[in-house]
C-alpha cells in the first residue's frame, strides 16, 4: 500500500522531471526560429496554456475518483473505443520516448562521444532506466525529487551571462508582431509536454487530490519558470540570427564559459544531464508499463514484462529513427501531433463524462 | 555402539534411576561418555550425594569451595550458604534436561535419602575473557576509549550502564544448533517502531544455522539483500556509539563471542558518523562531515574520471595544465586502465599484506610499497606520475570511512566505474552512477529506505547527516528509523533568550 502511492511534493517533482528532461537545452532556439526576439512572450503564454490543460485535468481526474486514467477511458467510452484512445496514448507515450532517446543520442554523438555508436549511448539510456521503471511508483518519485539538484547547477551555470548582459537584444517588445508570438506557442507547448504525466499518475496519489494536483501544477508552473529564465538568458547572450542557428544555446553558453580546474563545463554539464534524460525514461516507461497492463487487462505483476518490451521497441525505433529520418525535422512536427493528442483525447473523455455522467470506480 | 544401545535401556527422568550408579551411568551414556565429565561421589551409611560438572566448563577455584561445602552439609545437613548461586530443580527433571544444565557451566548436586531425589543446581561458569580495550579499526581522537569485549554480559552491562533506563529491554536468543550461542536483541520499548522489533525478531528466530560463528556470519541470515554490495547493517564495537543509535530508534543485537554490535535499521549517512562529530565543536564536527561524503565520492569516481579524460575527454583539462598532463600520459606503454589496475591491485596486495603481519612489519611493508614501488614503478616509465597521485589519493579517500565494511565496499566498487570509464568515457560514468543511485534508492535495511533523508526526501534529516547542528538543534530523531517519539528532548538553552 505505502509503496503504490506518493506524496504531494513527490508528485510535484515527478512532473517538474518529466518536462524538464524534454527538451531544456534545444528548446530557445526552437522556439526563436518562430517567435524571434519574442521567443520568451511565447513561453510566457504556452506556460499559460499548459496551466489550463492542468486545469481541465484535475476536473477529469476528480471525476475519475480511484481508478487510473487508462482505467477511465474504458469506463466513459465503453470497451472498443476505449481500448482505442488508450492504445492511441499508449503510441504517443512510445512515439515520445523514441524521440527522447533518439535525440538524446545524437546530442552525445555530436558533442562529446563523436566516435561511440549511437546504439550505446541509448543503451547506456535506457538500462538504467529499466531497473528503476520496473520497480514501484514510490521509488521513482523519489528518484525524480532525488536528481533534482542538478537544476538549480543549470540555473547557477546559466547565471555567468548576466556579467554581460545585452539586454536590448529583447527590445523593442513585440517587435516580431502578435502574429509570429502565436505561432511560437505552439513549440513552446511542445517544449512543455511531459504535463501530461500528471495525468498519468495522479491515482497514486495519497491523502488528499486536489491538493496533491495543486503540486502538481507547481511543478509544472516552476518548469515554465525556469524555461522563461533560460530564454531570456539565452537571449541576451546571443543575437537574434545566431540563435536560429545555434542548436544547442545553453550549452554554447556553457562552452564559452572556462573556470581554473575544469575547461569545458559543458562536457561535464551533458553528462550529467544523462540523469534527468534517464527520469524522463523512466518515468514514461513506468506509465507505458501501467496503461499497458491496462490494455490487456494483466495483472500487477506483469509490468516487469511490459516495460522491457516497451524499451526494446524504443531501441529499435531510436536505432531506425537514428538511420533513416532527420530527427530535428519531424521532432516538432510529432511533438505538436502528439500534443494535440494528449489535450485532446482527455477533453472528449471529460465532455463525454460529463454527459452520460460515468463516475470512476470508487 | 548400537550393540550397546540395545542393551542398555535409557531412562527418561533423574527420579526412575535406582540408584547412583545407575544415574551415573545414565548420564555418562546420554553424554557420549566424554572425559570432562566429572562425577564425584560422597557415600556414607545411607546418605549418599553426587555432584556433577564439565570440568572443561567451571571455574575450579569455585569448585572446590562447593566441594567443601557440599561435604559440610553431607554431614551437617545444612541448607547451602547463600552466597552461592543456586537453584532446586524440580524432582521431574529428565536427563537431557540435567545435560543442558551441565552444559551451560552449571553444576550438579544430587542428594538421595532412600527414594525422594534432591536435586540442586549452581552456577560455576568460568569464562575468560579479554579486558576492555579501546576497538582498533574504530579509534577515535576524544570521548570514551572503552570498546566491547567477547563476554555478553559485559557488553550488555556496557549498553545497560550508559541507559539506565526501564524502557531498555533485552531479549535473549540462542543461534546455532551445536553452538547454542546466546545472543541478545536490544532496544528502546518507548522509542523503536515495534514493528521493526517484531521484524527483527522474526528473522532471528528463522536462523537455523550449525555454529553462530560471528555477528558479520548471522548479518548474512537476516539482512535484506544478500547481493548488494552494501552494508545494510552497521556494525560497531563502541557501547556509546551503540547507545547513541538506540536512543535514535533503532535496534542493537548482541552475539556472546563478538566483541561488535549489529545496528539496524539504519541509513547509508550512518557509516559516514563517528562518534568524534559530536565529541567536537559543530562546525568541525560539520566540515569532517563533508569531508568524508566527498571521500566516497572521491574513492569511487576519481580513477573513472582520470581513465575518462586521458582517453576521451583531454580537451577539459585548461589550457596551463594540457602541456604537463601530455608530457606525462605521452610515453607509457599501456592504455590508462592497465595501467590504473596495475596500481590499484598493488594498493590493494600492499593494504591485505599490512592487515594480517604485526604492527612494525606492516608499517615496513606499507613504506617499501608505498614509496618504493610508487617511485621506481614511474621511473621505470611503466606508469605515469599522474596516475600515481590519482591512485594514492583514491586510496587515501578510501580509508577516510569511519566504518570498516562501508570502506571494503567503496574499493570495491571503484573497478567497474575504471572499465565504464574506459569503455564509454563520461557517459558510461555517468550510468554507472544512476545504476547505483538507483539501486541505493532501492535497498531496504530492516524494511527501511537506506538512502533515508534523501530519498525519500527529509529536510530534517539533513541537519544530522550531510552537516551536525549544534547539539541543542538536535531535537528531533532520524526518520529513517520510525521511532515513536519523535522528540528527543525539549527546548535546551532557554537561559540564553530569557529575560534578564
Amino acid at each position: 500500500m505505502q509503496k503504490n502511492s506518493i506524496t504531494g511534493w513527490q508528485f510535484c517533482f515527478l512532473t517538474l522531471q518529466t518536462q524538464m528532461g524534454m527538451s531544456a537545452l534545444s528548446m530557445p532556439s526552437l522556439i526563436a526560429n518562430k517567435a524571434g526576439q519574442d521567443a520568451w512572450i511565447s513561453m510566457i503564454l504556452g506556460g499559460l496554456i499548459v496551466q489550463v490543460i492542468i486545469l481541465m485535468y484535475m476536473w477529469l481526474i476528480v471525476r475519475c475518483k480511484n481508478s487510473s486514467y487508462f482505467d477511465f477511458l474504458a469506463i466513459v467510452f465503453g470497451k472498443v473505443i476505449g481500448k482505442f484512445l488508450l492504445l492511441l496514448t499508449i503510441l504517443y507515450i512510445i512515439f515520445i520516448m523514441i524521440l527522447v532517446t533518439a535525440s538524446y543520442q545524437q546530442l552525445i554523438t555530436d558533442w562529446i562521444n563523436i566516435y561511440t555508436p549511437g546504439w550505446i549511448i541509448v543503451l547506456l539510456l535506457l538500462i538504467p532506466s529499466l531497473y528503476l521503471s520496473i520497480d514501484s511508483i514510490s521509488l521513482i518519485a523519489r528518484f525524480s525529487m532525488l536528481i533534482s539538484f542538478l537544476i538549480p547547477v543549470l540555473l547557477i551555470v546559466v547565471l555567468f551571462v548576466y556579467a554581460e548582459p545585452q539586454f536590448f537584444y529583447l527590445l523593442p517588445i513585440g517587435s516580431e508582431g502578435l502574429d509570429s508570438i502565436i505561432k511560437g506557442v505552439i513549440p513552446a507547448i511542445a517544449a512543455l509536454s511531459g504535463f501530461e504525466m500528471i495525468l498519468f499518475t495522479s491515482h497514486f496519489l495519497k491523502g488528499n487530490k486536489l491538493a496533491g494536483l495543486k503540486k502538481g501544477m507547481i511543478g509544472s508552473g516552476l518548469v515554465t519558470l525556469i524555461y522563461i529564465y533560460l530564454i531570456i538568458s539565452v537571449q541576451i547572450f546571443f543575437y537574434i540570427d545566431e540563435l536560429k542557428i545555434v542548436p544547442y544555446p545553453v550549452l554554447y553558453i556553457m562552452k564559452a564559459l572556462s573556470l581554473m580546474i575544469i575547461d569545458r563545463i559543458d562536457i561535464l554539464f551533458l553528462t550529467f544531464w544523462i540523469i534527468i534524460s534517464t527520469a524522463v525514461c523512466v518515468n514514461y516507461l513506468f506509465v507505458a508499463g501501467i496503461s499497458m497492463q491496462s490494455l490487456f487487462n494483466l495483472q500487477a505483476h506483469r509490468h516487469m514484462i511490459m516495460v522491457t518490451i516497451t524499451s526494446i521497441m524504443i531501441f529499435i525505433g531510436s536505432i531506425f529513427i537514428d538511420s533513416k529520418i532527420e530527427i530535428t525535422e519531424i521532432q516538432n512536427q510529432l511533438f505538436e501531433v502528439g500534443v494535440g493528442l494528449v489535450v485532446l483525447i482527455p477533453f472528449l473523455t471529460l465532455i463525454f463524462s460529463l454527459i452520460t455522467k460515468r463516475l470512476g470506480n470508487n | 555402539m548400537k550393540k550397546d544401545q540395545k542393551r542398555f535401556k535409557q531412562l527418561q527422568l533423574i527420579k526412575d534411576c535406582n540408584n547412583f550408579n545407575e544415574l551415573i551411568e545414565q548420564i555418562d551414556y546420554s553424554s557420549g561418555n566424554t572425559d570432562d565429565l566429572t562425577t564425584v561421589v560422597l557415600d556414607y551409611m545411607d546418605k549418599q550425594t553426587v555432584m556433577l560438572y564439565y570440568e572443561s566448563l567451571i571455574d575450579s577455584q569455585k569448585q572446590s569451595n562447593l566441594l567443601e561445602w557440599m561435604s559440610e552439609m553431607f554431614w551437617k545437613t545444612e541448607e547451602l550458604p547463600d552466597t552461592l548461586d543456586v537453584k532446586q530443580q524440580g524432582p521431574n527433571l529428565s536427563i537431557a534436561a540435567a545435560i543442558n544444565i551441565l552444559l551451560s557451566g552449571e553444576t550438579l548436586i544430587v542428594f538421595n535419602d532412600g527414594d525422594t531425589w534432591t536435586i540442586t543446581s549452581i552456577k560455576s561458569l568460568k569464562v575468560f575473557q579479554r579486558s576492555l580495550q579501546e576497538p582498533k579499526n574504530e579509534q577515535i581522537v576524544r570521548g570514551s576509549h572503552t570498546g566491547f569485549n567477547e563476554n555478553l554480559i559485559v557488553n550488555l552491562n556496557l549498553v545497560r550502564s550508559r541507559l539506565k533506563s526501564p524502557h531498555l529491554v533485552i531479549k535473549y536468543f540462542t543461534i546455532g544448533s551445536y553452538s547454542n550461542t546466546k545472543g541478545a536483541l536490544i532496544y528502546l520499548n518507548d522509542i523503536a517502531d515495534p514493528m521493526h522489533v517484531e521484524e527483527f525478531m522474526m528473522r532471528l528466530q528463522a536462523i537455523d544455522i550449525d555454529l553462530a560463528f560471528s555477528v558479520g556470519y548471522i548479518e548474512e541470515f537476516i539482512e535484506d539483500s544478500n547481493y548488494s554490495p552494501f552494508p545494510q547493517f552497521l556494525n560497531t564495537e563502541k557501547p556509546e556509539r551503540t547507545a547513541g543509535n538506540l536512543i535514535e530508534g533503532r535496534i542493537a543485537f548482541i552475539l556472546d563471542g563478538s566483541p561488535t554490535a549489529l545496528l539496524a535499521p539504519v541509513n547509508f549517512f550512518s557509516f559516514y558518523q563517528s562518534p568524534d562529530d559530536y565529541n567536537g565543536r559543530f562546525l568541525v564536527g560539520t566540515f569532517y562531515r563533508l569531508l568524508r561524503i566527498a571521500s566516497f565520492l572521491i574513492a569511487l569516481l576519481l580513477p573513472a574520471i582520470y581513465i575518462a579524460t586521458i582517453s576521451y575527454h583531454f580537451e577539459i583539462i585548461p589550457e596551463d595544465l594540457t602541456l604537463p598532463a601530455k608530457r606525462a600520459v605521452e610515453n607509457i606503454p599501456y592504455p590508462p586502465l592497465v595501467e590504473a589496475l596495475i596500481l590499484e591491485l598493488t594498493i590493494e596486495l600492499i593494504r591485505e599484506a599490512g592487515v594480517r603481519l604485526p604492527n612494525p612489519i606492516g608499517q615496513t611493508i606499507g613504506i617499501v610499497g608505498g614509496l618504493v614501488i610508487g617511485d621506481a614503478v614511474v621511473n621505470a616509465g611503466f606508469i605515469s606520475n599522474l596516475m600515481v597521485i590519482v591512485v594514492a589519493l583514491t586510496a587515501i579517500s578510501s580509508f577516510v570511512v569511519p566504518s570498516v565494511e562501508m570502506n571494503t565496499t567503496v574499493r570495491i566498487l571503484r573497478f567497474p566505474f575504471m572499465l565504464l570509464a574506459s569503455l564509454f568515457g563520461f557517459i558510461g560514468v555517468a550510468a554507472g552512477l544512476i545504476i547505483l543511485l538507483v539501486h541505493l534508492i532501492k535497498l531496504e535495511s530492516l524494511t527501511s529506505p537506506y538512502l533515508s533523508p534523501l530519498a525519500p526526501f527529509h529536510l530534517s534529516g539533513i541537519k544530522d547527516t550531510f552537516i551536525r547542528l549544534p547539539a541543542s538543534k538536535l531535537r528531533t530523531r532520524a526518520a529513517d528509523a520510525q521511532p515513536i517519539k519523535k522528540n528527543r528532548y525539549g527546548r535546551n538553552r532557554w537561559w540564553k533568550h530569557a529575560k534578564k
